[in-house]
């Protein structure tokens, strides 16, 4: 029998249509109101909603909402007249005094190519052929200012092109244009809180860094420490090799500064709230000021980080064969390097040590890294140094470790006598080797 | 009033010659060459789009002429013809031509630019290592070769010597990407499991966008880069910076 299959169609056809109609009413999400408060801690003020709410109020007072993210100003703050909310880049004015005069430098010479087109403007003497991306709000709106005056007569023309001239060269975001940046090329990975759960985050591996432990695998620094800005700027700058992390060197160098002032602010705020949550679940109570202690106590840490970087005795010496031979030597010797009990006597990942038997009698990865992950170390053969390939970079990854996870740091390893396990010169021998290992296999 | 419509079919011929005529000066062109190898490329483009050119105004005025005459005759029915043994081969011949004397045309350019035996033999050589979703470049460092520890390993940045080839072998880590620098007329698929060789030389120091021509996952906006072209002297001292910092004990990072 044969059916007239026009009906169904027409039916089919129409559906679709009318489905449009509403998909064609929806608007963009609105950046979120508030930043949410993590699961764990949630989970630690179950029994208490009263203080949980309490707590997101005081976080939010101490931090801003993601539209207009800040510090709450510190006490100490203001007497030693710092204040990270202000950045700036006036040449001769202090500032937030966080960015050194060289790369201020940069900076502006960088803004001055980005802004190559209305600063000509400016020069040719036509203020009226200025045009400010719309994507810089706060920078429009400024500008709008300058225009405003000198139409008023408070300012000549002289007086506004060079005005105008430090405005575009002296560009710097502010926090809530940073922020408004880190929602468009950030947060799908890293989350609106930082917490390293945006939506892509799922399809990652490994999985992008949750910021509020504080803890940053590839610096420059002994551990444990939190991360300096020169270590966030490269990781923007460079990506990290071998992971979903891009180089975000198309971006401007003002706005990955910017960048790097929204991921410490998301890592403070995320690591005072881990600690007031820890806190409240041991002792079912929060002090009045307790945000603003901790608070304090994170933001010192970020800045004591300057003192930790890793500069090796020597520079790195030229690879010989004996070196690398001496590095092998070490990264298979158990009461030296014992690198190869969890990279393998090949140093393809596979040693005992990174393994174990699981429940189901299958082999499963024998460590949790920080963020509760299974984690495996790297296969050295594959040329892939996600903190950089640099000698430097790998003996700085050998002396301090990556923390967070069970790389150890070796640089500070001391035998049961209480002397230092290895020496500057079998770091550097174990880098060489490292490299070998890279350098040894011909295609990849 | 019906012959207008043949009218219109010609004044749209002259406005779509004219744009393409006017858009050199109009600046809506491809960007000035960069690379040796885009100006016979550039050649082969113009060449194609006058064939082309002609060719469209050829149709177009058939079919302006065929709407002028439609238009004329009032009354009959059109007259249908089938197979026409000369006509055919006419058409057939003369195309046919053509695309011959195009591809007979391009044959050098393809092979100065793929032919693995005309490629230069001698030049700065560099792997681009494309991946979800960055390029990374490995320079070859103070010794000249490739695979040796003194690599110098960038992100998002090539840099290379002005005036001289630049032999390029291409890998992917886990996608087809394509290696398109746009004013240097080049444009290189990557294949994953694949070493893809690629030649160039630049004409004159500056810096040229990289892009990936190939969708190649939800960062593939993001895959931009940049080839930075240096004069001979520049290079070398760049060469020798990045040794320099290659040796580094890290003393300049603590400040």
């Amino acid at each position: 029998m044969e059916r007239d299959l026009r009906p169904p169609i027409r039916t089919l056809l129409g559906g679709t249509l009318l489905s449009l109609i509403p998909a064609c009413g929806f608007e963009p999400p609105e950046p979120p109101r508030t930043y949410a408060t993590a699961a764990e801690t949630r989970t630690a003020f179950a029994e208490d909603p009263e203080a949980l709410a309490e707590l997101e109020r005081e976080l939010l007072a101490a931090f801003g909402p993601p539209a207009a993210p800040r510090y709450a100003p510190l006490e100490a703050w203001a007497e030693q007249d710092f204040d990270p909310n202000r950045p700036d880049l006036a040449l001769g004015v202090g500032g937030s005094g966080e960015i050194d005069d060289a790369e201020r430098v940069r900076v502006r010479a960088d803004n001055r190519a980005n802004f190559a087109r209305q600063i000509a403007a400016l020069e040719r003497g036509e203020p009226d052929d200025v045009d400010v991306p719309s994507r810089l709000p706060a920078l429009r709106a400024a500008w709008r200012t300058l225009r405003e005056e000198n139409a008023a007569g408070r300012i000549d023309l002289a007086r506004l092109r060079a005005r105008g001239v430090e405005l575009f060269e002296g560009w710097y975001p502010s926090l809530a244009d940073s922020s408004a940046t880190y929602r468009v090329e950030c947060l799908h990975c890293h989350g609106v809180e930082g917490g390293g759960d945006g939506p892509s985050a799922q399809y990652l591996l490994p999985r992008p860094r949750d910021f509020r432990h504080g803890i940053f695998k590839y610096t420059a620094l002994a551990q444990p420490s939190r991360p300096r800005r020169e270590d966030l700027m490269r990781t923007l700058a460079d990506g990290l090799n071998g992971t979903s992390m891009p180089s975000f060197a198309r971006l401007s160098l003002a706005e990955r500064h910017g960048l790097a002032d929204v991921v410490r602010l998301l890592s403070i705020r995320g690591e005072v709230e881990r600690r007031l949550a820890a806190t409240f679940a041991d002792e079912g109570e929060l002090e009045d000021s307790a945000v603003a202690t901790e608070t304090a106590d994170v933001f010192e840490r970020w800045s004591a980080a300057r003192e930790k970087v890793v500069v090796a005795a020597t520079e790195a010496p030229a690879s010989t064969p004996e070196l690398v031979a001496l590095g092998s030597a070490l990264f298979h010797d158990a009461t030296k390097g014992n690198c190869s009990s969890c990279h393998g006597e090949g140093g393809a990942g596979d040693g005992a040590a990174a393994w174990k038997i699981g429940l189901s009698g299958r082999k499963e990865p024998a460590y949790l890294d920080a963020w509760g992950r299974a984690i495996l170390p790297r296969d050295l053969r594959t040329g892939i140094y996600s903190g950089g390939s640099r000698p430097i970079d790998i003996y700085r990854r050998i002396w301090s470790g990556i923390p967070g996870t069970p790389m150890p740091a070796l640089g500070t390893a001391k035998k049961p006598d209480g002397t230092l396990a290895v020496s500057n010169a079998e770091i550097w021998a174990l880098v060489h080797y490292v490299r070998s290992l890279d350098a040894a296999t011909p295609e990849r | 009033m019906r012959h207008l419509a043949g009218l219109l079919v010609l004044a749209l011929l002259a406005a779509v010659v004219a744009w393409f005529a006017l858009s050199p000066q109009l600046g809506w062109w491809l960007p000035a060459p960069a690379s040796t190898i885009a100006h016979p490329i550039d050649a082969l483009f113009d060449g194609i789009t006058v064939v082309i050119a002609i060719g469209f105004a050829l149709v177009m005025m058939l079919l302006a002429w065929a709407v002028w005459r439609g238009a004329r005759v009032q009354s009959g029915r059109a007259r249908t013809s089938h197979g026409h043994l000369g006509l055919e081969l006419l058409w057939s011949g003369a195309i046919g031509a053509v695309l011959v004397g195009i591809a007979y045309a391009q044959l050098p350019t393809w092979a100065a630019l793929r032919d693995p035996n005309a490629m230069p033999k001698d030049g700065t050589t560099a792997n681009v290592i494309a991946h979800q979703w960055a390029w990374r470049f490995e320079h070859p460092g103070a010794d000249g070769q490739l695979g040796t520890v003194d690599d110098v390993e960038t992100a998002s940045e090539l840099v290379v010597p002005a005036g001289e080839p630049v032999l390029l072998t291409l890998r992917s880590r886990d996608v087809i990407h394509s290696f398109f620098v746009p004013e240097m007329r080049i444009k290189q698929d990557v294949v994953p499991g694949r070493a893809t060789p690629l030649w160039f030389t630049i004409e004159r120091p500056g810096t040229y966008e990289v892009v990936c021509a190939e969708l190649c996952g939800f960062g593939h906006y993001a895959m931009a880069g940049r080839v930075r072209a240096l004069a001979r002297p520049e290079y070398d001292a760049w060469v020798a910076e990045t040794a320099r910092a290659r040796n580094t004990s890290g003393a300049e990072d603590a400040r």
